[in-house]
Order: structure tokens, then sequence, then C-alpha cells
């Protein structure tokens, strides 16, 4: 029997006013994937942040674009003070360069504020950021004015930021597993999802050619300790 | 009557020394703003700015209606004013000093004649136009002299009287003097905000957008403090013009400074083109008002090489193959991209690799630590031109053992990473 989400057990004013409830003002952006829409409950939130925890050349960079290839119909932006972003690589994953608005601004100062002023803007569908050591107040008032704009607002950050406490509803880790030669492996795990149950990590085998997800499958939580098996005989 | 007795009538009555340069200069900066009604402005100081509207009343809907949009930008800018309709520009100049009354009602005042003359005609019991056209013509001259029989002449019609012809400046500026100095940040953004109106209208006269805003505050003491703004789009609006400036002097630091004055000038403009759409289009989403605006500020605030869109190019050389545009350019055509590219790219740097037989990278050591490699995809060449050395790279991407994708290329038999996925 499927266990309930949280939201659904309390009453509704109470779940709203918790940010627990995902029925709020503002539809899920579909991911594309439809396991990992299933495993997030139709996709990752608008009017919130996401964050995507996520080791260099792990994938991160490969999911929060792909997320952002999803909106059609809005501007995107992208903010990244290191200034690593490859446009071609975009392109390739589908996210549309003519409706991409990027920021290039060095100064982490000046790009938080173009991050802030931006997450505010109801015209922009989505902005994915990439930004270091960013504060609970920092992510905090980005949470707030994505509640406001209804955007899908997207941070990758470093894994070692992982314990830090944050306002983001939903929470990614990405990370890659080995051996496939003609195509790539990353396995997303949830760490939280706001008004749900931690949903179970999502695999997804990647064609080489195509860069479209060939395969996608859910996984089992992974235990605390090692389990052994053993067989009479 | 004394400024004491206005004072008594009116409590409270706010009284400033003129300052005739700053008259002139409003006077000016009204009559650049006329040009949006007529290429032909005529303008004598202190208080009178002509305009001749013949052949453009059609353009603007009507005599009725360009008068109407003349003192609706006036009352927009912040000036009363008293606006008259002639057959030419003497009579339209008497019927406003003289508020629109019939010509036989209008004061001897409303021809500007010498104070002395118009003494003489009032001892003499003439005090209207009206009664002044009854005197026997051929007597004018001998009794009054030559300038009034010209006046009355030019009132007619029959003679044009010459006023000064308004010339475009070269820089569209305006210039804002406070009543007192201040160095309040409300105050100061209070008046770019009013500096930047003044200025949209002028733009707006001359049919152009500014692509470049130059701002110099007279400080009491010490140098001006000077800021421009580049901006990616000609803009003429006053709420576009607004957004960049404040955002650029939000990240000025004035101190302690107090300000006098300010001087906003448009030195690089160009021609705002209206853009035609398909009747069945769809509103493209970059040309909605509120992106717009989030641009301006944007552009304001980090500079107009800050915000800008990705644009691929054919070039198959990585670093080549894109360059950054404004969002007003036009799209460039369509370049296909292979799959596989990775996402993020990085000044090359040299790594240190052991290579299998078959000369793929098979360990990357960083550091202490050292990690296995497969090569995953490559060698993909791409060369460069004999102009910049003709030196062929070859480019793979590898998987190290915990799964970490990354874009290397070699040359010259040195291995640099550049980008990973």
């Amino acid at each position: 029997m499927a266990r309930p989400a949280i939201a659904q057990l309390l009453p509704p004013e109470l779940a709203r006013t918790l940010g627990a409830s995902r029925s709020g003002v503002y539809k899920a952006l579909p991911t594309g994937i439809e396991t990992l829409d299933l495993a997030l409950q139709g996709g990752v939130p608008r009017g919130a942040v996401t964050e995507i925890f996520g080791e260099f050349g792990q994938g991160a960079w490969w999911l929060g674009l792909h997320l952002l290839a999803q909106v059609k119909d809005k501007i995107c932006a992208l903010i990244e003070p290191a200034g690593t972003f490859f446009p071609p690589g975009a392109a390739a994953l589908g996210v549309d360069l003519g409706r991409l608005l990027v920021i290039r601004e060095s100064n982490r100062k000046q790009a938080l504020w173009a991050l802030e002023r931006i997450s505010h803007e109801k015209v922009v569908g989505a902005t994915l950021a990439v930004m270091e050591r960013m504060s609970e107040l920092e992510v905090r008032r980005l949470q707030l004015a994505a509640e406001a704009s209804g955007q899908v607002l997207l941070l990758l950050r470093n894994p070692r930021e992982i314990s830090r406490a944050s306002w983001g509803a939903l929470r990614l880790h990405v990370h890659a597993r080995p051996g496939q030669r003609n195509g790539r492996c990353l396995v997303v795990e949830t760490l939280r999802a706001r008004g749900a149950l931690a949903p179970r990590p999502v695999l997804l085998e990647i064609e080489h050619a195509t860069d479209a997800v060939r395969l996608s499958a859910l996984l089992p939580h992974a235990t605390g300790g090692t389990v052994t098996a053993r067989f009479a005989g | 009557m004394t400024l004491t007795e206005a004072r008594a009538l009116v409590p409270g009555l706010a009284a400033s020394m003129l300052d005739e340069q700053a008259q002139a200069r409003a006077l000016e900066t009204l009559a650049l703003v006329c040009q949006q009604f007529t290429p032909r402005v005529m303008v004598d100081a202190p208080q009178a700015i002509l305009l001749d509207i013949t052949g453009c009343e059609r353009v603007h809907g009507g005599e009725v209606a360009l008068v109407e949009n003349v003192q609706a930008t006036f009352r927009r800018l912040g000036y009363s004013s008293v606006t008259a309709l002639a057959d030419n520009a003497t009579a339209a100049y008497a019927r406003a000093l003289g508020d629109n009354r019939k010509p036989e009602s209008l004061p001897l005042e409303a021809l500007r004649l010498e104070s002395a003359l118009v003494a003489t005609l009032r001892a003499l019991g003439v005090c209207r136009l009206g009664e002044l056209l009854a005197l026997p013509a051929e007597s004018l001259p001998a009794r009054f002299g030559d300038a009034l029989v010209s006046r009355l002449r030019q009132f007619r019609g029959e003679l044009e009287e010459d006023f000064e012809v308004y010339r475009l400046p070269e820089v569209p500026s305006e210039r804002l003097d406070f009543t007192d100095p201040t160095g309040r940040r409300d105050a100061l953004l209070f008046a770019l905000r009013r500096a930047a109106t003044g200025l949209s209208e002028q733009l707006n006269a001359l049919g152009c957008g500014a692509l470049r805003l130059e701002v110099s505050m007279r400080a009491s003491e010490g140098a001006p403090l000077k800021f421009s703004v580049d901006l990616s789009r000609p803009a003429q609006d006053s709420r576009s013009l607004a957004a960049v400036l404040l955002g650029r002097f939000e990240t000025l630091d004035t101190g302690e400074t107090w300000f006098e004055g300010l001087e906003l000038s448009a030195p690089s403009r160009a021609q705002v083109v209206g853009r035609q759409r398909d009747l069945f289009a769809q509103a493209e989403p970059a040309h909605e008002a509120g992106f717009i605006e989030l641009v301006d500020e944007l552009v304001g605030r980090l500079g107009v090489n800050a915000v800008s869109r990705a644009e691929l190019t054919p070039d198959p050389r990585p670093e080549r193959s894109y360059r950054y545009v404004t969002f007003d350019t036009t799209q460039a055509a369509q370049v296909q991209v292979a799959p596989g590219r990775a996402l993020t790219f990085f000044e090359p740097h040299p790594v240190e690799l052991d290579l299998d037989e078959q000369g793929l990278p098979s360990r990357w050591h960083e550091g202490r630590r050292s990690r296995s490699l497969t090569c995953v995809r490559g060698p993909e060449r791409v060369d460069f031109a004999w102009w910049e050395g003709g030196k062929e790279r070859d480019y793979f991407e590898v998987e190290d053992e915990e799964g970490a994708r990354y874009w290397l290329f070699t040359q010259d038999g040195r291995w640099l990473m550049t980008g990973a996925s």
C-alpha cells in the first residue's frame, strides 16, 4: 500500500502555512523524464528553489540544463560568476539560446543582486544559477522571490554545502555511475522534497549519440548497514 | 505688489530669486521637446515658444488635437502655459499674451510694443487693439512711428516678424539645479528620475533613443561626480532611462558629498524604429514591457556586456564556437550542434596523464590523488588556421572511476583539460 504524502495527513490550511502542500498555486514543471516526474510528483516545483548538488563533472550541470530546456514558452536566465558555461553544450541538450538571458558577472555581490532581481520577474520562466557559499538567508530570499514570481529557480551547489540548512523546496543530489561506454549513467537522489516523503533515487541512462534519456528506473532506497545474504545448502 | 503683500495674501507662498540662465535653459529644453510637433520652432526668450504647424496638423489629427497635445506635454513636464492658434506668429503671440481673447479685446501689451508707446496710447484713450485699429491708418506713422505700423502689419499677416529659429543641440541634455544642496540619496534618486523624464521628452521629439547616458553631478565642494551607462538598445522611454540610471547610481558611494545639481546627456543615440509585427504572430516574450525593463535595470547596474545571450557560430574550435550578443540583435542562422559537447568550458590547464598502448589517457594524477580514466569519445580533430599557428588539437571525452566526465585535448604532445559534463 502506498504511503500517503505528509501534506495529505495535515489539514489543508496547515499544510499551506507550513509550505508542505505541493498542490499550491503553481503546477510543477515536468522534467521530461517519466520516472523522475513520478518520483517528484509531477516535476520540479514552480515558485520555489530547487537545489541540485553534484561534484564537478558528475552530472549536476546536465540535470540543470536539461530542466532549463523543458521551459518552452518563457525566457530563461543563467547566472554563473565563474564563467564556465558552454553554450554549445547547452544547445545540444535542447536549451533555446535565443531565449536564454546570460548574466556574465564575476563579482559575487553583483551576481547575487542580479539573481535576486531576476528571481522576482514573472516573465522569466526558469533561472539556473551556480553560486558558491550561499547562506541560508540568501536562499530564503530567493525562495520568497520565486514564490512571488512563480519561477523555477535552480541552484547548482557543491556537495560540501549539503549539510547547511536551507529553505529550498526540493534538494537533489546527482552523481554519476561509471562503466557505460555507449552512454552515461546518472543517479538522481532526492534529499528533501517539501510536502512529501523522500522519493526513491532515479537512475538515468543517457544515450551518447543523442544525449537523450534512453532509460530511467527507480532504485531502492540506500540502506544504512550491509545486508548479507546467506544460502543454505 | 511687494513680496510682503503677496505673502499676506497667500500665507506660505514660496518665493525664490529669478535665475535667468535656468529660465533660458528650460525654454530651450521645451523648444527641443516641441520638435516632435513641428520642425520649425521659434523662441522668444524668456517666455514664448512659437510653433509653425503649417502642414503638420494632419499628422497630429487636426489643429485642435495638436494644440491639446502641446498643452498636455507641457503639463506633463510641470509647466502651465497659454496656447493660442492664429494664421501668423505675431497674431498667435498676441492672442496668447491676451489669454486668447478676441482680437479687438486684446490689450496693447499683447503687441509687445515699447512701454513708452503704450503709455502714450493709453493717455490718448487707446487701450485695446480694436481701438487702435479704428484709428486712421495713414496717420499712425507720423504720430506713433514706424514700429507701431510694422507691428500692426505683422499682426494682420502682411509682414513676417523675425523670430529666432531654434536649432537642435548637438547633444540632448537635461540640467537640474537643486534649490538647496543635498546629500540625501532619495533626493538624488528623485532628481535622476526627473532628469530622465526630461531627457526622454527630448529623445522622443528627436525620434531617437539613447545608447549612452552620461551624468555629471555638481558637488558643493570638490570635483563633480561623473558616471556613464551604455545601453544595449536605443532607449527613449523615461522608465527605461530611469531604470538604468538608478541601477548604476546604486553602485556608487557618494559618501558625505552634497550636490547642487546634475546634468544628464545622451552623447550617443540611434534612431528608434518601431517593430512591424505579423498580424497573427504571438507576442514575442523578449519584447514584453516587463522583460525590457528587467534588461534595462540589469544593464544599468552590471554594464551592457554582462547582460547578453549566446549565439553559436560555425567555427569548429570550441573557444570560437559561440559568441555573446545583446538581446536586441537579430537571430543568427541556426547552427547544428553535435551531441556530446561539454557543458562547462574553461581556460585549458595541463594535466598529468598516463597513456595506454594506443596513446589514450588511462590514468590521471592530480596531486596525491590518482584516478583511472576510460576514453568514451574521441579523438575529434580540430584544425587551427595557419595564421594562428596551424596546430591541430585532438579532443577526447574521458570518464574517471567515479563516472565523472571531463573534456581533454592533446596538442604538441601536451594534454590539457578544458571542460566537464
